[in-house]
Order: structure tokens, then sequence, then C-alpha cells
């Protein structure tokens, strides 16, 4: 017993020097500026009907109306002059609501992009789907000219958000195409824009 | 000293969020525009982490006498570090987006914390978010013993906080309860004590943000020289997590992500120092991630 004597002292040493170590049994708190990324989206749909077998239909949205960025970025936390990217990340279409006929289908569909008064560019390209019944959203193929239009009015829109010059946020979609088999159609379809948000926060992390 | 473990045991039972309850940045904010493949990837090193953390350091000795009041009171903190690999998951395309190569690798949860961009088809881009940049985790959980009768202890965590309301994590919840059973009671001539010990811990972020469950059972060993207590135990973990957080692609809906369950050996060798009233001990254990334990407590 007398021999152990120094031990437990030792021990507790021991103990307390790996306690007070800074090792990882205790995080220190250090701040992070970490990079969130986000995002929102925008539903346009269409309406397919008709005896003529083809789809030639405009619309016209204003992107502000459709996707409260500044909400997005509040609801995060991210200040707005902390927004590092802004881009166009995917689009998507589904049937919203199946045309009678189960064999119903889209062919050679395709959506154009103009901004605001601007010419009109092609975003989604020869796609097909099948419309006699609803759908989950299938990626859209996408053309790089109608990428670069959302692109840049996204990148403007920051920049107004940000307190420059005011963007114009319109954007007219241009579906063409034709349905099979005919004669009469009578089904929506929807597209889905998704767009990519990242901006910074500061952050204290125990590590 | 003191206020460095208070710190630590306020702080390192959120740290499976990456972040202090103060902060702006959140965990679900990251999770959010993650599908639930990505975000199962982007939270993989987590389960591991806290397998190895949670089952340690619970049962640190073979000695529970049959009968008689003994109780103690203390802390244990338990400490993991992740490796590199942990630091990096490859996603998989959301729906609405097709990747083009090169194929990136972005942060996952313990991860660089710059956001990764992945070019996709037609000029499109996908970020993916930061990590927190965590090197090392730790656990902190008070912990109660009382014994004994019929050679069994009763051993108990629990910690539980309200955080502010406009915090991420507003709640935490932990609580764990186990006994132990001396084995030596049947073998007085074994030359060292024996006891096996099981223990299930729940442990739950946000009520259902995180939701954890581990089950651990243990044969330990120790045997005393003094007032000091070598120990050593072979046990077995088993861990399950689930995950649920708010889609922001899909306002108003849920993803689950539910982790499969995972099960470890798990060995320990520690030494505890009885010093009086006080009780210290540290450890080392292999486990689902192997790492370190100590443990301070009073009582008899």
């Amino acid at each position: 017993m007398r021999r152990l004597g120094i031990w437990p002292q030792l021990a507790a040493v021991v103990a307390l020097g790996v306690l007070n170590g800074g090792c990882i049994l205790i995080p220190e708190i250090k701040d992070r500026i970490v990079e969130l990324a986000l995002t929102g989206d925008t539903v346009v749909e269409f309406h397919a009907t008709g005896s003529s077998g083809v789809i030639d239909e405009l619309k016209t949205i204003n992107l502000r109306d459709s996707v409260d960025l500044v909400k997005i970025l509040d609801d995060a936390g991210v200040d707005v002059n902390d927004v590092t990217n802004i881009a166009l990340s995917g689009v998507a279409y589904r049937v919203s609501v199946a045309d009678a006929n189960p064999s119903k289908q889209i062919a050679g569909g395709s959506v154009t992009i103009a901004r605001g008064g601007g010419s009109a560019q092609p975003l989604v390209t020869s796609f097909t789907a099948g419309a006699g019944a609803v759908s989950n959203f299938t990626t859209a193929p996408l053309d790089a000219a109608g990428v670069t239009i959302i692109n840049a009015l996204l990148t403007d829109w920051l920049t107004e958000v940000q307190g420059g010059a005011p963007a114009v946020t319109t954007i007219t979609y241009h579906a063409t195409g034709t349905t099979t088999p005919a004669p009469s159609t009578d089904f929506y379809w929807q597209l889905k824009i998704t767009l990519a948000v990242t901006g910074k926060v500061k952050v204290s992390v125990p590590d | 000293m003191y206020r460095r473990i208070a710190l630590t045991i306020a702080l390192a039972l959120v740290v499976v969020a990456g972040a202090a309850p103060p902060a702006g940045a959140q965990l679900s904010e990251n999770l959010g525009p993650l599908t639930g493949d990505n975000a199962k990837k982007y939270l993989a090193p987590l389960p591991d982490a806290l397998s190895g953390t949670m089952n340690s350091a619970i049962f640190t000795s073979g000695n529970v006498p049959k009968m008689g009041l003994n109780v103690s009171v203390g802390v244990k903190v338990m400490g993991v570090k992740f490796a590199d690999a942990d630091r990096l998951f490859t996603p998989t395309d959301p729906p609405g987006f097709t990747s083009v190569a090169p194929i990136e690798q972005v942060p996952t949860v313990v991860g660089g914390t710059d956001a990764v961009p992945q070019s996709g088809q037609g000029g499109s881009t996908m970020y993916y978010p930061g990590g927190f940049d965590i090197g090392e985790f730790a656990f902190a959980a008070p912990q109660l013993n009382i014994g004994s009768a019929m050679g069994t202890r009763a051993v108990i965590r629990w910690f539980a906080h309200d955080f502010a309301a406009d915090n991420f994590i507003e709640k935490i919840s932990f609580f764990g309860i186990g006994a132990q059973h001396s084995l030596s009671q049947y073998a007085p001539t074994l030359p060292l004590d024996l006891a096996v010990g099981v223990f299930y811990q729940t442990f739950k972020i946000n009520e259902d943000l995180i939701d954890i469950k581990t089950l651990h059972f243990d044969v330990t060993g120790s045997k005393s020289f003094g007032m000091l207590q070598p120990y050593g135990a072979i046990g077995y973990d088993s861990f399950k997590m689930d995950v649920s957080y708010a889609d922001s692609n899909n306002p108003g809906n849920n993803i689950a992500v539910d982790f499969d369950r995972t099960n470890h050996i798990h060995l320990t060798a520690g030494l505890l120092a009885n010093l009086a009233f006080v009780k210290i001990h540290g450890e080392a254990n292999l486990a689902a991630t192997n790492g370190v334990a100590v443990g301070l407590s009073f009582g008899l």
C-alpha cells in the first residue's frame, strides 16, 4: 500500500492534465465562416389542349414574384451582401394532370426563354414525356443558350438586391411540340426551374 | 478548469450539430437543399463518432459489491478524431440536375467550409454546402451510479436543455439507463473482479431532427492495487440514427433519412483512481471510432 502512495496523486495529475490540455476531450470554441447552399424554385404550368396535336403556348412570369430571394436568404441567416454565387441549378418537367388517353405523349417538346423584350433562346430541347399519367419531375435536357439568359438575369437580380441597378426579371417561356396519338388532347404539364444560391455565415463550432 | 468542463458539457452535447447554440448558420439549413441520399452522405461521419463516444466510459470497474450503499455522480467526457476520409463524399445528382465531368467531391458535415460547385448539363451549376470543419468530436454525459443489491448497480445518464426558440438547437434531450451485475460473486476464486453490463441510451436534438438510440453490452474486468484499479472490457455496441429535416425544395415537406443500424465490437482499457470520495478514470477505446475518455465523479 505504501509503495503505491504516489500513484493516486500521479493519476490525478495525469487526469487533470488530460482534461486541461486542450485535447480532443475539451473542444475549443472556434469561429468558422461556413458557405451555405440554398435553393429556390419556380413552377410554371402549361395546358395542352385541342385537337390539332400541336403544343404552342406562351407563359410570362416575373421571377421576383415567384421566388422570394430575400426571404430565402433571411431564413438561412445569410446577409444579402454575403451571397457568393447564384445560378440555375436545373430544370425539370412533369405531367400534373393526366390526359384521358393513357398512351398520350409529348413528342419533340422544347421550350425557349426570353428575358424582358429580348430574343428567345432555347432552354429545353427535344424532350418526350408520357402524358397519360401524372408523373414526378424529370430532369430536362438543357441548352446552354437559355441557361446563359437565366444566369445573367440572376446575377443582375442579385446586384439589385445588394443595392445595385434594377434588374429585368420577367421571362417568357414558349413551349412547343406535338402530342400523340391524335386527335383530342387535354392535359397539364409543369416546368420547374431551380436556382442555387450560396452565402457565407459565421458559426461558432466546438472543435 | 471548472469553466472548461462546464463549457464542454454544454457544448459537446451539441457538437453533433456542428454549431454552438447561438450560431446563425444551422445544420438544417445545410441539409435543406440536399436530397435524402445526399443528406445521408453529408452526415455519414456522425454515426460512428457518436457510437464510439456515447458507448464509452459507462462501466469503469468490474467490482460491484454484493450489497450495500454505493453512490457516485460525475461527468464522463468521450472524444474521437475524424479521419481525412470523413471529410468528403461524392454526391448523387438530385432530381432536375445532371452532372458533367469532372465529378466533384464535396464536404461532409465535418469537412471544409466552402460550398462546392458541380457543373451540370447545359451550363447549369449545383452547389453543395460546406461543412463545419470539425477535426475532433467530443461527447459529455453526467452519470449517476447507484448500488448495490444482489451484486447489481444501476447506471443512469441524463441531460436535457431547452435553448431559445430562435436558435437552431431548440432542445436537446439525452437519457441513458442500464445496470452492471457482478459475475465475481459466483466465482470468488477469480483473480479479478468481473461484471457484465448493459446500457441503453437515447439522444434527441430538436425532437426529430436527429434521433439516436444505442445499446451497449460489455464484460468488464478490473483488479485493485491500492487506490489504483486498472480495468478492461470487451463489449458490443449497437447504434441507430434517424434524421428528419425540412425539404427546402418542397416547402412543407420533411425528408426522413434512416441510417442503417451499425454494430461494432468495443474494447476498452483504462485506469481508475479511487481517491477517497473522488474517482478519476481515463480509458482508451477501440470501437466504431477509436477514441479516449475521462471521467470525474464523487461519491462512495
